[in-house]
């Protein structure tokens, strides 16, 4: 009898285990997507920038060829991004490099694929290789004729070491889920079997011993799922907080636009609907605010309540804990007259799991 | 030794059995014949761009009218003696005298030399072709004013407008069919159209003294915008229209770019002459390149507008485009901060 008891301890530890893996395995996939959708949307957002900036140009009657303004984008655009090799502009017909951040690459021809996988509009494409990643974005003239491409190359390092972090992180808990299991179910099948001794009556035994074992598992599985998330989430961090820097600039640049053009910064036409489209697009942001020079709210899109907490005693507010906040100033020709502030909850994922 | 000499004599052969059909196309470069309304302007330097950046081995003859019609027959002549691959002209006036209407008759009068027009405001309208998808003549082309509707939808994204109004010449052909198109979008878009032809003087011609008065009966009937359309006389005299107005504070929309750029109207939507060129230029390579028919090619105008904006006009009313429109507009008069 005893023996068969602990053939059932052994065979719930297998079972167990394999929950575990599963179960560890697919958060991790869950993390690990939401990184790579927040590299991929950080990149795509960008690009789309520049070749936004690019294609107005082109319709003001300027030929690609002759947009003074590019190299300063381009150049603007590799300081912006730590992770970015080179950014270059190339000519669809001849494949010819046109402007490039690394000036040796001016003038010569790009590969026949990229040439090739450019041809679509409207398409990002990717090109992966082992050290380097390129996306490229097509630039249309005003008439949708695929006139040029603009690609950029990005290191890749970064993106395995999160990777290799986030792999790291996953066994180690795997493995902590599953001892406990394990630890579980012989705990069982030792307390039934002390019990025995101290309860004679087997009703009694088995239910406490059950719920004993039931609470012990769940308080370990909701401790270490925790744990799991957080160590997930501290991977994440640096992408969240790049990608939410770069709509921070995105944003503040629109801004500094129509301010710099004499648009008073009080009265900016539509800019809560700009906002909305921008969190729209960005399902990861909780809020984005623009304020005057004092901090005072002019233009809100989201809530940004419950990320702060407030004081009660100093009135001093802060930022709760695993909320990041990106602040970008906003200046007109001469000096600041406000800020952009844009909120991300960081456990996005982890709320999306449940 | 002797196989050395059979080669070289082979390689001598070949080369000149070869060298006539090597260089044919070199030889015999297509002809493209310009007519020109004013000389070699932006639309024409985006024609020429294009076809120089397709590699197309051409040879371009360019005919400036110099703003008159007096040579218009002479290039007629030229035109059928010389027989060119492609007729290109530039204007209304300098494409209806060159190619005639549709309705004077189907078939072209230079025979099988197809024509392809540029910065045409209204082809149909103008008698030229009889539809932009499918016509009876060898003829396609670019067209440089953004579709109406189009106009409309996007000025309604700056100002929510209920009456439009209009002060226009109504002895233009041009102007009447602006006032009909708009009559026809203002029940379907939903708003009030306040129509105000310019009062005729003595020798029949309209009075630019009363655009003024004309302007303030509008803003006694609450116009949220006017529409300075493609008319020639009201385009001449636009300055009076556009200081009436925003005396009124009432904002005024123009179907050309000259309008925001010198005269303070506070924003049009257009296409630029050079994309215009570029866009003919990719027109031509089809026909010259790809042997299509110029018929089997629609005519149409670029896809995307552009919007300009005079922003120190802007400020004078007080009225700004929405953000989203700012990223890819042209902001021009930008005001000087104080």
């Amino acid at each position: 009898m005893r023996s068969q008891h602990l053939t059932h301890a052994v065979l719930a530890s297998l079972l167990w285990c394999a929950a575990v893996f599963v179960f560890v395995g697919m958060n991790f996939m869950k993390y690990e997507a939401a990184s790579r959708s927040l590299r991929d949307s950080r990149i795509e957002t960008a690009l789309t920038e520049l070749q936004r900036a690019l294609q107005t140009e082109m319709d003001k009657g300027v030929p690609l060829t002759g947009i003074k303004k590019t190299e300063g984008f381009l150049f603007h655009y590799a300081a912006e991004n730590e992770d970015v090799l080179s950014v270059m502009v190339f000519d669809r017909k001849s494949g010819k490099i046109l402007f490039s951040t690394v000036a040796a690459q001016a003038g010569m021809n790009v590969p026949f694929v990229w040439r090739e996988k450019c041809a679509q509009p409207g398409t990002l494409f990717v090109e992966t290789q082992e050290q380097k990643e390129t996306v490229g974005l097509p630039v249309l003239n005003s008439f949708l004729e695929n006139e040029g491409c603009l690609v950029a190359e990005y290191k890749t390092e970064a993106v395995k070491s999160v990777r290799e972090k986030m792999i790291s992180s996953a066994f180690y808990f795997a493995l902590r889920l599953a001892f406990i299991g394990v630890a579980g179910c012989f705990l069982l099948y030792f307390f039934n079997f002390v019990s025995a001794l101290v309860f004679k009556e087997k009703k009694v035994r088995s239910k406490v011993t059950f719920v004993f074992c039931l609470f012990v598992l769940c308080a370990a599985l909701y401790i270490n799922f925790s744990a799991m998330c957080q160590a997930f989430e501290t991977n994440l961090e640096p992408q969240i907080r790049l990608k939410t820097q770069t709509i921070a600039g995105q944003v503040k640049n629109m801004i500094e636009l129509a301010v710099k053009s004499g648009v008073p910064f009080k009265s900016v036409n539509a800019m809560e609907a700009y906002l909305d489209q921008v969190r729209q697009k960005n399902k990861e942001i909780m809020f984005i605010l623009v304020t005057d020079k004092t901090g005072r709210v002019l233009y809100e899109s989201g809530t940004a309540a419950q990320a702060f907490d407030t004081d009660m005693r100093t009135g001093k507010i802060s930022l709760r804990d695993g909320y990041y906040n990106a602040a970008e100033s906003v200046n007109d020709a001469d000096n600041a007259v406000g800020w952009v502030q844009i909120g991300v909850n960081e456990r996005f994922v982890r709320e999306k799991i449940f | 030794m002797k196989g050395l000499c059979v080669k070289k004599f082979f390689s001598v052969f070949l080369f000149f059995f070869l060298f006539p059909f090597l260089f044919a196309e070199a030889a015999s470069p297509l002809k493209v014949y310009m007519v020109l309304w004013n000389g070699c302007e932006d639309a024409c330097r985006g024609f020429l761009d294009y076809l120089k950046s397709s590699r197309l081995n051409v040879e371009i003859v360019q005919r400036n009218l110099d703003k008159k019609t007096d040579q218009i027959s002479a290039l007629i002549e030229e035109v059928k003696e010389t027989s060119p691959d492609l007729l290109v002209t530039w204007g209304t006036l300098a494409t209806l005298e060159m190619l005639g209407t549709e309705n004077n008759g189907p078939v072209s009068k230079y025979g099988a030399v197809p024509a392809l027009f540029m910065v045409v405001s209204q082809p149909v309208e103008s008698g030229l072709v009889s539809s932009l998808v499918s016509q009876g003549r060898n003829i396609t082309g670019v067209m440089h004013l953004v579709a109406l509707s189009d106009q409309l939808q996007y000025a309604r994204q700056i100002i929510p407008f209920k009456r439009l109004g209009i002060i226009y010449n109504p002895t233009e052909t041009n102007a009447q069919i602006a006032v009909q198109q708009l009559k026809h979008y203002a029940s379907l878009m939903n708003f009030d159209l306040l129509e105000k032809p310019v009062p005729l003087n003595k020798k029949k011609k309209p009075d630019a003294k009363t655009i003024t008065g004309l302007v303030s009966e509008l803003a006694e009937a609450k116009t949220d915008l006017i529409y300075l359309g493609p008319d020639a006389f009201m385009n001449t005299n636009r300055k009076i229209l556009i200081d009436a107005a925003t005396a009124f504070s009432i904002p005024v929309f123009s179907a050309s770019e000259g309008a925001v750029r010198h005269d303070n109207a506070l924003f049009a939507f257009v296409h630029r002459y050079y994309t215009v060129g570029q866009m003919a230029g990719r027109k031509a390579f089809k026909m010259l390149k790809d042997k299509i028919q110029a018929y089997d090619i629609p005519i149409e105008s670029p896809q995307r507008a552009l919007l300009v904006v005079n922003m120190t006009a802007a400020q004078k009313i007080g009225i700004y485009p929405p953000l989203s429109l700012m990223q890819n507009a042209d902001l021009i008069n930008i005001p000087e901060k104080e």
